[in-house]
């Protein structure tokens, strides 16, 4: 007989502000994200900020593990992964290069009054 | 821009705010393709914002006592007035729509203060009083109980919970208008005050 | 959930995220999610009249962004954090709200279910 998962039809939404390496955030949003995929929770992670440089692609990180790596499982798993795209055309992540790992969406903040109101937890990490 | 296009004149004499100057126009937070616009008077009417609070239904008005800060839900948007004389609207056409609608609550601001320098208008205490009192059920002991549907309504207690929201008139109730009804009128000018009874649409 | 809180310690120009954190509030506002912003320890700045950043170092007025907030959200600034700053209720904007610990623990416990804290 199936157990249902712990999560099962809960959201939870997690919103980054920082950038990969300098700080621990994005390690710590993966850890949390993969947890709560496991346990059957909906994830979604909203990236604003200098976290929009988290989800790019070719990233080579000499001794820390490769953010960019941990969060293509993330999408694997079924997390919904979007962009803020005023942030990172700023910072030079323009929508025509494709800059960003398969399945991440570059999209608007305005996805983040709609998924507070899907949601069941929101945190943000930064 | 030239500042000088950007000041309007409401009334060439004026009790207290003659003049109105748009000090910025961005788009609205809440509508679409309209915008926001944020207007200066020429004087301070600070001491004038306590006494508007009693001019408009309850449910039109959310005033921040704390900081004396007055937003109106009036003409299809809200209004804000602040102490200093800045002025900030919503859901706004252009800037032409905006210093129409002001004007209007200007003219009530002048009204409001010649009273005051009249000794015609309650004092703050007596208008905190009764506003604290104002409920449906103390409106309905004044109203005809007949629930004749004249209105619009289906009964009298729902014509009188939204006449505190004012989404209906008092000039609706044709039934307050008859003779036998006066004491009822007296009733609510009781409750009411005669100024709310007026922004709530009775025509004496 | 159904409100949002966000909650803005940065200083504004210094730092990015008083700038986006009004964005986020305005968004909300705009999707008519309710939303309140907190000003809290360097970010009670964002609140201080006559910011004119347009003419020095060329970036957006903070300043503008409050005006956008008010009425339909509250502008909130913790006290304490404008005491230890040297700021009095004088040097903010009109629409700022000044609350002290006793207060913000008011507001905080009767919105907890609905409220989503979002620090940015």
């Amino acid at each position: 007989m199936e157990r249902q998962l712990q999560g099962a039809g809960k959201i939870l939404t997690i919103i980054l502000t920082e950038g990969p390496y300098r700080s621990q955030y994005a390690d710590i949003a993966y850890k949390i994200a993969k947890s709560a995929l496991k346990l059957g929770y909906g994830v979604k992670m909203f990236l604003y900020m200098d976290a929009t440089h988290i989800p790019k692609k070719e990233q080579n990180p000499h001794s820390f593990p490769n953010v960019a790596e941990n969060f293509r499982k993330l999408v694997a798993m079924g997390a919904d992964i979007r962009v803020c795209v005023r942030c990172a055309t700023a910072r030079g992540h323009s929508c025509t290069q494709k800059p960003y790992l398969k399945g991440v969406k570059i999209t608007n903040v305005y996805d983040i009054p709609q998924w507070v109101r899907e949601s069941h937890r929101v945190i943000t990490l930064g | 821009m030239d500042m000088k296009d950007l000041n309007y004149t409401l009334f060439s004499e004026a009790p207290l705010v003659g003049e109105v100057t748009i000090k910025s126009v961005r788009p609205c937070v809440v509508a679409e393709n309209m915008v926001r616009v944020l207007m200066q008077f020429d004087k301070e009417i600070g001491e004038v914002i306590p006494s508007l609070v009693t001019k408009y239904p309850p449910g039109k008005v959310n005033y921040l006592e704390k900081k004396n800060i007055l937003t109106l839900s009036i003409h299809q948007r809200l209004v804000t007035l602040y102490p200093s004389g800045k002025v900030s609207m919503n859901k706004t056409v252009d800037k032409e729509e905006a210093v129409e609608v002001i004007k209007d609550v200007a003219g009530l601001i002048n009204k409001t203060y010649l009273e005051i320098q009249g000794g015609t208008s309650a004092s703050h205490d007596k208008i905190r009083e009764k506003l604290s009192k104002l409920g449906p059920l103390a409106i309905y002991d004044c109203l005809p109980k007949t629930n004749c549907q004249l209105c619009g309504e289906d009964t009298c207690m729902a014509f009188a919970m939204k006449l505190l929201s004012g989404d209906v008139e008092l000039s609706m109730c044709t039934e307050l208008l008859e003779p036998w009804n006066t004491s009822k009128v007296q009733c609510l000018e009781e409750v009411l005050g005669p100024e709310m009874m007026q922004s709530m649409g009775w025509k004496p | 959930m159904d409100h949002v809180l966000i909650i803005i310690d940065k200083a504004p120009y210094g730092w990015e995220d008083a700038f986006s954190g009004f964005y986020v509030a305005i968004a909300c506002l705009n999707r008519e999610l309710d939303a309140d912003v907190l000003l809290i320890g360097d970010g009670v700045y964002a609140a201080l009249e006559g910011q004119k950043p347009e003419e020095t170092i060329k970036y957006p007025s903070v300043e503008d962004l409050t005006y956008l907030i008010f009425p339909e959200g509250s502008l909130f600034v913790h006290r304490k954090s404008m005491e230890d700053r040297g700021i009095v209720e004088d040097d903010l904007v009109e629409a700022a709200q000044y609350v002290d610990d006793e207060e913000l623990y008011e507001i905080i416990k009767s919105r907890t279910d609905g409220t989503a804290f979002l620090k940015i």
